[in-house]
This record gives C-alpha cells, structure tokens and sequence, in this order.
C-alpha cells in the first residue's frame, strides 16, 4: 500500500508543472538574473585594485621626497598600492574628468591633491574610498615632514634614527584569517533564493492535504472511503514529495554550482543536505497550510504564495540588508522565519563550517516541521464529518 | 457600458485581494525608501566606515588610537566572539574589526613590529583605507617616541600633528551636477515599477482573463455588441483600474513626503511614474489574451516583474550593472524609466537636461505603443482562430 | 431466505435547523438494485455519505454486512464500490492510472489487480482512450473513467450517486446496462437518481425519498399499485358540457374527469375496459373525437400522488 500511494504521487507531482515550476524553473530563472544583476557587483565595488594618479609639478621644483615614495609604492610586485603618470596641470586635469586617474597630486615644496567633486549618491563608492585612501596616503607623508622638521630642530642628535625609522615603513597590523570563506556576501542571495525554493515545495504539498480530506474534495471522500490506514497513505504521500521536490531543488543547486558557477564555500554534500532538511519543512508547510479548515483551495495556495514572498522578503531576497534590519527592531523574527533559518544554515556552512549554530538552525527546521505535520494530522486524520 | 459594468463588478470583488498586495508593497516600497541613506555635503569627504574595536589592552595608547579611528569613523566596541565578527563583517555591518590584544602598549614602547590584528573582508578596498590610516598614526606616534617624548606627550603630539595635516586636498568641480535633499522619494520611486506592475499583473490580469475566457469570450462576441466597442470598454476599464491604483501610490507618497512631492523634481518623478501603467496594461492584455488559468497567472507575473526589475536596475543600482546585462535592458521599458529616476536625482552623475528627460519619456512610449501592437496582434489572431 | 446488506433504521441527520434525513427507514437485500429515487435536496447523497460514515448522523444506525460501518471498518470498506457524483479523478493520471490507482487501494495483488483493470476497462469501453488524460476526455467518458474507478475492484455492493448526470443518451445507455450486468455478476446496487424512467428501466426495487424521509418502497408495479391511479385516458375533441362530464364519471372504475386546453381527461382507478366504455359513451351521444391516448401510470404519478408535487421541478 505504503509503495503503491508512494509511485501514484511521484507520477503525480513529476506530471503537474504549474507546481513544478515554482520549484523547479523559477529559482533557476530568479538565480539567472541574480547572476547577471551580481556579476559586476564584487569585482566593482570591492576587490582592492591599483589607484591610478596623475602628477605634476614644475621641472627643477619636485619635491624628491614625494616623488621617492611615490616611485616606491608603484613599484610594489603583485598589486601595487598607485600608478603613477607624470605630466602637466592641464593634462591632469581631463585626465580626472575622463576618470582614468583618481587624482592629481600636485607636489612642489608644498604637496596638494586634487579629486574630483562626488555627489551624495557617491558616498560609499569605490571612487570615495580610492579618494579617501589617497588622501590617507598624503596626509601620512606630510605628518612625517612635519614630526621630521619638529624633532630635528627639537633633538637633532636622534636625526639618524628617525630617518631609519621613516625609511623602514613599517606596517604593524597582522591579519587574522578567522575563516575559509572569503565572504563575498552576494552569495546571501543566492543562499535566499534556495531558501525560498526551499518554501515553495509546499506548494504540492498542498494537494495531499486537499485530495485526503473528505470535506475538501471529491477525490478526498472517494479516497476516505477505501480501505486504508489514512496515516500510511499520508506518509507515502509526503515522503514521495518530499524526494521529488528535493529532486528538482538538486537540479537548482547544481545549476547554481556548475553553469552559474557560483561558490558556496561548502562542500556539495552538505548543501544537498541542508536542502533536504529544507524541503521536509516546506512540504509540511504546504500539508499544514493544507489541513486548515474550509477554506477554498485559492485561498490557501494564496496564503502559501504570501507567507512564502513575506519570509523572503525579510530574510533578505529581495534587499540584502532586510535580515539586519530585523534582526535590530524585531529579532523573534528571524527566530522563527524559516528561511532565514534554511538561509543561515548555507551561511554557517560557509564561513564556520558545520558548528553548534548550524545544529541549531537544522534543529528548529526539524522542530517546525514536526509541528506543522502534527498539527496537519490531527486536522485531517481519519474521522466522520458534520458536514461535507 | 455592460461590459464595463461586469469590468468594474469583477474589479470590486477582487477588491480586498488587490487592497492586501496594495499595503503589503507599498509597506515594502516605504520601508526600502526610508532605510535609505541621508544624502551628505558635497565637498571632500573622507569615507566613514563602520569599525570594530576589540580593546583587550584598555591601556593609554589603545585608547588613544581608539579615539583617534573615532574622529574619521563609526567605531562601535566589541567583545571577541568569532561568530559576531564574521556576521557584521559579512552582512557588511561593520567593514573592518580591529583587534588591539593585551600587551599592545607595551609592545608599542619596546618597538616591536606587530602590534595590532585585524579581521578584513578579503581583498575589499575599505580595509585597506583603514590600514593605511593606523599604521600612518602609529608610525607618527613612534617616530616621537624614538625622539624620546613620553607616551602621553607623543599621543598628544600625534594626534596635534594628524590633525593639521588635513587641509591639502581641493575638491575640483567637474561640472555642475543637480544634488538634492530629498533621497526618499527618488528611492520610493525607483521601486514603483516593481510594485505598480506587481498590482497591474496580480489585480488585473484575472480579471481580464475572465473575459477572454473562451465561452465567455464566444457568448460576448455572439451578442449585439461589437468587438470594437467590446475592446474599448474593455480597455476603458482598464484605464480606470490602473489609474485609480496610480492615485493610491501618489497619495501615498504625499503623504509621507508632503510638500517635498511638489517641487520640480517631485512633479518629474509623478511624470515619468505615470508611463508605467500603459506598460502595465499592456503586458497585463498580453497575458490575459492567453487565458491561463489562474496559477499561472501568477507565475508569469513574478518572472516578468522580477526580472525587469533586476535587469533593469531596480534593485540593483544601474550603474553597478554589467555593459552585457544593460545592452539587454534597453529594450525594456523600465530601463528607460530607472534612468529618468537617476536623472532626475542624480543618482547616475548625469547632468539632468529636460531633453534627456523627454527623450526618456520618448522611449517608454514607444515601447508602450509596441506592446499595446502586440497585444492587438495577438487577441486579433485568437479571434480569427476561435472563428474557424 | 436472502442476507441484508444494508439495514438502515431511524437514521436522522441535521444541518444546524434544516432535517436533512428524518427518520429513514431501508432494508436492501443482496441481489437486489435499488433505485433511491427523490427530487434534488431530498436527502439521496446525504444518506449515502451517512452509509459510508462520511457523515456523522444524530440518531439511529446503519449496519453494512450486519456489522456497524465505521471510519476505519477496513474489512466492510473493502467490500464497498462508490461512484461519486462529482467526478474524482486525478487530472495528472492517464485513464489507466487513475483505474490503476483506485483499484490498488482495494487490491494488492498486481496481477490481479492488473486483470481487474482491464475488466473494468473493458466493462466500460474506454479501451481506445487508455492514455487519454481526464482534461481531453468528453463528459460521458469522464463518466465512466468515473465508474471504472468504483467498481474496478469488484465490490459486492455498488452505490452510484447519479452517475449519468449531464451524460449524453448514448453513454447513458451503456451506463444502465453496465449496472444491469454488474447486478447478473452478483453484486448488490444502490443506485440514486432523480430520472425516474432510468430507475423504472433497471430497479428491482425502488425507494422514494421526499424530505428526507421514505415514502414507499417496493417494485415498480408495487408501487403503482399503491395509488388510485391505474389509467390516465386523455381524448381530443370539442369542449363537452358538464352532464356529459358527469354521466361520463358515473361510468365504472372512473374517479376524475376534467377538460382543459382542447382535451378530455378521465382518470380511472382499475378495470381493464375503461377506454371501450368512455368510448361507447362518445358515440352513443354522438360526440366527435380525434385523437385517444391512454397511459398506465408513471412514477412520476406515483410521486405526485404521494406528495402533491411533481418530481421534476
């Protein structure tokens, strides 16, 4: 019995693509257009690149000691800090307007630099930041002048140190590498969007709770009638959901991972695993939703379509900084928003690697899901209705 | 005006479903609008991060830097708890963790070469900025200590020096762009397409379809009333339905952005917003004029709303678009109506010129025009089917 | 001495104030096909679903087999053949399937499960559309997938809850005789409908259902015999005078006589000679006729009798 309802649903489900869709196309679909949305987005605004300045100053009034440190920094082996071009003001100056240089260093006896005006939208763009590291950079050099000049007319005697001291530039932070990841946090969408595949299994799941319940169906009264254990044809059912849905969530992570080519930092396996703990929540979703009461099977797809957008939108599919900003006005949310939890767990994978968090996560997954199936049974189990 | 009767009768019943997706995306629109940042002045600005301090030193000298990082940057101090770091860093709440451990003041005064760790989001621009400012603060501070000052005397010499060091850089004003103070309402109306063409689609594609509903399609064609006149009223009601949602989102942002709406820019913004309901209802034709059954109904308006709207800018700032991705959107219409936005508010750097405006405004209508061609094609070539 | 399949007594079934079964009495021997005949709303599907314990009912008790039906009365269950009124049917399985599915359900054995099947489709003609989905089926095919589904796993005891509504004639003909032919095979049917000419063409014995409530019950002849009526003879001709009319109500075996739209209507209660006397008496008085239909009474006279209504509303 058990295999016969087990087949009948697999046959059922891998045949109805609406419900297949939304598994199965749409992540993919919503994840081709992350990876064209995103592709810029990394390497745009964050991977370190060299700063392109101009300088300028008139012949005979260089001022060597900038230009030493500039020639210095340039010439650095893998990525060096600055790329330097020599030439006059004027040329400078279209240079900056054309933005192939970030900015002019004006260096005779005093040393200026010359950027471009930002607006506001600007303020945290790779050209503010480039800006403010040159400026960083001028306004060390001179602080070196200026302690130069104070100590040696204070304590000549140390003259010698000093300049050991501002020869040998030192850099006295040490990176700690707490993590493997490189944490690239587009990848948070994509870990959204399994997520929200992940909800969306509910969907059939939806229809076990319908076609089982007399009061919902035809094909629920037909079915009340025969002589079956209804746990049994329930579970067959679930289960042969909860593996077809995981089937086509498989195909999304693998054409996330191999065509999209996008780098979960974790091991395959692991995924797929989280995935499957994600699609029994989302299947017992759907049966819950399912077994509630009277309401036209319309409705209900409604509540799923709404309560599935609703968790996404805060965990942070749509606006990567949604799941901060609930987590500061309203943590319980996140708590309990199931796809922040399928979502942290990729996350942990991530950067910690499987840790108590990532146990955490699996654990209210799997406590959700124990809930709504209960609850789903004790609606919908075998009994005589009031009314059909 | 029966037709445009049974329109408006099947309008009011989906009244509250339309009322519930109403509230819900302009609840998303004002909430994207507001958590948006405040614009800021546009002279030269060094870039202000979010900084981590992990002081396990509590000494003078740590402090001393701590207070320092404080006049350029948000510092926020923190305990060490590995998980919390790679959060912030990863969600990008803080852009970089600076670790001073204990023993940092004595190590500083013994000349010691590593004095401080750091926790930095791989290869990002921000770290390196932050890098650049300690170390140049710390070589300041040696250099007076190697001159022999005592710690408290170097601390204050530093931070003197440091401080008068900041007037070098000019800002050179490119050309005169339009900024403005009202980011909000550019950031509400920059994700109206989303919303007003999730409305359009979810509330009136049903409804059309229930027209072009085969028999129902059959029964009207066999009455006394033309198709023309049927298209008209049809179309009328359209009209009234999508502009009476328009209305609701104006008012919406008049009340909540009050006079500002009514500035030049404001009027702009409501201008080049109108242009989305043709586009609405003509895609919304094009759907119905299919007849899908209502669950797919749904699943063609999340791929087309969801991906024109990160293809075209929506979500993802244009700028930070890939050339490929924006060769691509050009030929949708909300391409046309995000750089109208950006133009208007000068998000994109662009001067704002009337005529780029009206070219803009151009170009949505021809695809307006396109789409309404299309969606005449297609219901024309449907009748001509159903008549033979 | 013939078992009972099914005793119902004093079952009573409420809907908040509405009585939907008030008091229902029936005995239904094996062998039998009994037509549970009643207007729409008259309680017909309710006491199916009481039977099946799809509903819970207020009073009395339903015994299948001789033993109480409950939820789980997996052994009765299984004996049990339903066709729904509203057809249930998976849309994403092929005809095959969906007999395939129910009957799995009953029967374990895959092959003779996969015999059944093929019975069943055999029994309802659907061979040439096996692979067809129920969406590209007509209305009268969907019909009998519907059937093949309740009876693919040969019941002892079939209930049909108005199978061939909306059917075309045709499939609705094969419909009759199918249940005629699944009765020779030994099973014992309920069968609901509101066309009285199907339940007279194929009932043993028919029940009338009104209000929840049963009315009378026995064969078709019984049943006619229970009213007055036993000959309705209606006769065009000229409007005729009330003495005639009167002396014609003097004739034997005579009870009513009216005229209406151009018609001479006389009911009469029995004999056999009844046309020959109203005949005699038109000549001997020399009134013209044209045309004289005389009809044996219908169940709809029956119900008519019975509850002052007409069946058909």
């Amino acid at each position: 019995m058990f295999l016969h309802e087990f087949v009948y649903e697999l046959k059922r489900v891998l045949r109805q693509k609406e419900e297949l869709f939304w598994v199965l196309l749409f992540p993919m679909i919503l994840g081709t257009m992350f990876h064209f949305a995103f592709s810029n987005l990394s390497n745009s605004t964050e991977i370190f690149h060299t700063i392109p300045v101009a300088v300028c100053a008139e012949e005979k009034k260089e001022n060597q000691a900038f230009f030493q440190v500039l020639d210095a920094l340039s010439q650095t082996k893998d990525t060096p800090f600055l790329s330097v071009t020599r030439t006059d003001w004027e040329t400078a100056k279209q240079l900056l307007k054309d933005n192939s240089v970030r900015g002019i260093f004006f260096a005779e006896e005093n040393v200026t630099l010359t950027c471009a005006s930002l607006d506001s939208s600007d303020v945290n763009s790779t050209l503010a930041i480039e800006q403010s590291i040159l400026e960083a950079f001028l306004k060390e050099f001179l602080s070196n002048n200026t302690v130069f000049t104070k100590i040696v007319s204070q304590n000549p005697e140390k003259m010698n140190d000093i300049l050991s001291l501002m020869d040998n530039r030192n850099i006295y932070g040490k990176q700690l590498t707490l993590t493997e990841s490189n944490l690239d946090n587009v990848v948070q969408y994509y870990f959204n969007l399994i997520a929200m595949a992940c909800l969306f299994t509910s969907f059939p799941a939806l229809q076990i709770a319908l076609k089982n319940q007399a009061n919902l169906s035809a094909l629920g009264a037909r079915k009340s009638i025969s002589p079956n254990s209804k746990a049994i044809s329930v579970a067959a059912q679930l289960l042969s959901c909860i593996l077809s849905q995981f089937f086509c969530l498989t195909v999304n992570v693998l054409y996330l991972i191999y065509i999209l080519k996008v780098d979960f930092q974790t091991s395959l396996f692991m995924i797929l695993f989280t995935c499957f703990i994600g699609c029994i929540m989302g299947v017992s979703f759907g049966y819950f939703i399912g077994a509630i009461g009277q309401l036209s099977e319309g409705t209900k797809m409604g509540i799923l379509i709404c309560t599935s957008m609703l968790c996404c939108f805060l965990s942070g599919l749509m606006i990567n900084t949604m799941r901060s900003l609930v987590k500061s006005i309203c943590p319980f949310i996140n708590v309990i928003n199931p796809t922040v939890r399928i979502s942290d767990s990729f996350l942990t994978l991530s950067i910690y690697g499987i840790n108590e968090r990532y146990f955490q996560n699996l654990f209210a997954l799997l406590l959700i899901s124990v809930i709504f199936i209960s609850a789903g049974c004790l609606m919908i189990r075998r009994k005589t209705y009031a009314s059909l | 005006m029966q037709v445009f009767k049974a329109f408006l009768k099947t309008a009011r019943k989906s009244m509250p479903h339309n009322l519930m997706y109403f509230f819900i995306f302009s609840g998303i629109a004002l909430a994207l609008s507001f958590s948006s940042k405040n614009p800021e002045d546009p002279i030269f600005q060094s870039v202000e991060l979010d900084i981590g301090i992990i002081d396990q030193d509590h000494s003078t000298a740590s402090k001393a830097l701590s207070q320092y990082l404080n006049t350029m940057h948000q510092l926020s101090l923190m305990t060490y708890d590995k998980e919390a770091i790679l959060d912030q860093l990863f969600f990008r709440n803080l852009d970089y963790i600076l670790i001073l451990p204990e023993g940092f003041e004595t190590r500083l005064l013994l000349g010691e070469e590593t004095l401080f760790e750091t926790v930095q989001i791989p290869g990002v621009y921000s770290s390196a900025f932050v890098d650049e400012q300690i170390n140049a603060y710390l070589n300041t501070l040696k250099l007076y200590l190697t001159a022999d000052y005592s710690l408290n005397d170097a601390i204050n010499q530093t931070a003197d020096t440091l401080s008068q060091t900041s007037n070098h850089v000019r800002v050179l004003e490119l050309d005169d762009k339009k900024s403005s103070s009202m980011n909000g309402i550019y950031y509400y109306y920059q994700y109206l397409p989303y919303v007003i063409m999730s409305i359009i689609l979810c509330g009136l594609t049903p409804i059309l379809t229930t027209f072009w509903e085969p028999n129902l399609s059959k029964r009207i064609s066999c009455s006394s009333t033309s198709a023309l006149s049927r298209n008209l009223q049809l179309a009328f009601g359209s009209i009234v339905y999508c502009f009476g949602i328009w209305l609701l989102f104006i008012l919406t942002s008049c009340i909540f952005y009050g006079s500002e709406l009514f500035t030049e820019n404001g009027l702009l913004c409501i201008g080049n917003s109108f242009f989305l309901l043709p586009v609405g209802v003509g895609v919304s034709l094009i759907i119905s004029s299919f007849a899908p059954p209502s669950n797919r109904i749904n699943m063609y308006n999340n791929i087309i709303t969801l991906g024109m709207s990160f293809l075209c800018g929506i979500f993802v700032p244009q700028q930070l678009l890939g050339e490929q991705v924006l060769s691509v959107s050009k030929f949708l219409p909300f391409y046309w109506y995000i750089k109208n936005n950006n133009l208007i508010s000068g998000f994109s750097g662009e001067t704002f010129q009337m005529e780029t405006y009206q070219k803009n405004i151009g170009i949505q209508a021809l695809f307006i025009a396109a789409i309404f061609a299309v969606a005449l094609v297609i219901s024309k070539y449907k009748s001509e089917r159903h008549s033979t | 001495m013939k078992k009972t399949v099914i005793k119902i007594e004093n079952l009573v079934k409420r809907y908040k104030d509405l009585i939907a079964i008030d008091h229902f009495n029936l005995q239904i021997e094996e062998g039998d096909i009994l037509g549970l005949l009643g207007p729409n709303g008259s309680g017909k599907t309710t006491t199916i679903n009481c039977i099946l314990s799809l509903l819970s009912f207020d009073k009395g008790s339903i015994e299948v087999f001789g033993q109480t039906m409950r939820p789980d009365s997996y052994d009765l269950k299984r004996q049990i053949g339903i066709v729904m009124q509203n057809v249930a049917v998976f849309e994403s399985l092929n005809v095959y399937e969906n007999i395939d599915y129910f009957c799995g359900l009953y029967i374990t054995d895959k092959k003779l499960r996969k015999q059944y099947v093929e019975d069943a489709i055999a029994f309802v003609e659907l061979d040439s559309f096996r692979k067809f989905y129920p969406k590209k089926l007509s209305g009268g095919l969907l019909r009998r997938l519907n059937i093949a589904c309740g009876i693919a796993h040969k019941p002892k005891l079939i209930i049909l809850d108005e199978p061939t509504v909306a059917v075309d004639p045709q499939s609705r003909n094969k419909i009759l005789e199918g249940i005629v032919e699944l009765n020779r095979q030994g099973a014992t049917i309920i069968y609901t409908s509101h066309y009285m000419e199907e339940v007279e063409q194929i009932c043993t014995r028919i029940a009338i259902m009104d209000c929840g409530k049963n009315i009378a019950i026995g064969t078709a002849d019984e049943l006619k015999k229970m009213i007055k009526n036993s000959e309705k003879i209606s006769i065009e001709m000229t409007p005729v005078s009330e003495a005639d009319k009167k002396n014609i109500l003097t004739l034997p075996h005579v009870y009513d006589v009216s005229y209406d739209h151009g018609q001479l209507l006389v009911q009469c209660s029995a004999g056999r000679h009844n046309l020959v006397h109203i005949l005699g008496y038109l000549q001997q008085h020399e009134l013209s006729f044209g045309r004289v239909y005389s009809e044996l009474p219908t169940l709809n006279d029956v119900f008519l009798e019975m509850t002052g209504k007409e069946l058909r509303d």
